[in-house]
């Protein structure tokens, strides 16, 4: 269950963010963007974690390269915008895991 | 421009600080312990207790063991033993077999519990903290708690590797605890195995429960699997949905 709490903590915590940064995009696109880049990545990055052992700081770049080409790829418009904004919300989830968890 | 600008005010000012303390505290919950460099480097570990002789000890407690401030003679003298007050047990994996010893009896001469581990798995280890008075050898072969405290069983998952003689490494992954009905009262639930575990009766069970990772874990693996296989579609269906 543990899992499942960090999930929805991450999407809680980057999902304001992605719609403030994305706010001239419609506001339904970024949030299926943020829950589907988190349901994909986060189960990956916990196994890769806290059972395979790999580098935390090599599992959290791997996915913020993950959801940047993710943002990147959907918001072509804004690709800019989106791949920063892909960055910016995954590094605050990092820094705040490593911080408080 | 002004967005690779503000990546890398945001990354300075996040990242490094992280990457400056990196050496402090290395991976959450992963630490190289080596028998002879541990207590030269604890004060690289302050949140951590490591003790290191014949045996090593380890736990997320913030207390350093120390043999000089360790006030055995009192203890022996007013108690006959080493006091078990709320204190932990840790377990270390040597070569196949798991050594449960006290925080106040780190050499075992009250009694250790061995067990035998699975090799090169990751493994929970049920221990019991109970109170003063008896003989901890006693409480630990027979059960028998008469005049302890409440017991709080406390569940700490460890994965172990790169062990050699002389240094291991330890990946700490979760703690858990238990009141004496096993009632939850700290921490994630651990799988039925351990949570409904009763009273112990005998040192073995009252001390060392082996649960392979991959029996614990097999529903959540693929709970997890459906739940990318779903977020892999919802990216699908907003790429497909607002492609011009």
């Amino acid at each position: 269950m543990e899992e499942v709490r960090f999930l929805i903590l991450t999407i809680a915590i980057e999902l304001p963010i992605a719609l403030i940064l994305l706010r001239k995009d419609d506001w339904r696109r970024v949030a299926l963007v943020v829950f589907g880049s988190n349901m994909v990545s986060h189960p990956i990055v916990w196994q890769m974690i806290f059972f395979q052992h790999i580098n935390w700081f090599l599992a959290e770049t791997g996915v913020i390269a993950f959801e940047s080409l993710v943002y990147g790829l959907i918001f072509k418009g804004r690709r800019n915008l989106a791949i920063f904004t892909g960055i910016s919300v995954n590094i605050v989830t990092a820094a705040i895991g490593y911080i408080f968890f | 421009m002004k967005y690779l600008f503000s990546m890398l005010l945001i990354s300075s000012t996040l990242f490094l600080p992280l990457i400056a303390n990196a050496d402090i505290a290395p991976d959450p919950g992963t630490h190289e312990y080596s028998t002879h460099a541990v207590f030269d480097n604890i004060a690289d570990y302050p949140s951590f207790d490591v003790y290191a002789s014949n045996y090593r000890r380890f736990g997320p407690t913030p207390i350093i063991a120390n043999d000089a401030i360790e006030p055995r003679a009192e203890q022996i003298q007013s108690n006959g033993h080493p006091a078990s007050t709320l204190a932990p047990f840790f377990a270390v994996r040597k070569s196949n077999q798991s050594l449960i010893v006290h925080k106040d009896d780190p050499y075992g001469e009250q009694g250790d519990i061995w067990g035998t581990l699975p090799e090169n798995k990751q493994y929970m280890v049920n221990a019991t903290v109970t109170g003063e008075g008896e003989s901890l050898k006693n409480e630990l072969v027979s059960g028998n708690l008469p005049d302890s405290n409440p017991a709080v069983y406390i569940v700490w998952v460890y994965h172990i590797d790169n062990l050699t003689d002389t240094s291991f490494t330890a990946h700490f992954v979760s703690e858990s605890r238990y009141d004496a009905d096993v009632n939850l009262v700290y921490g994630s639930a651990l799988p039925k195995t351990l949570a409904s575990a009763s009273t112990p009766t005998s040192a073995t069970e009252s001390s060392t429960t082996v649960v392979p990772s991959e029996t614990s874990n097999t529903p959540w693996t693929t709970i997890w699997i459906v739940i990318s296989g779903l977020g892999l579609i919802i990216i699908l269906l907003a790429y497909k949905a607002w492609k011009k």
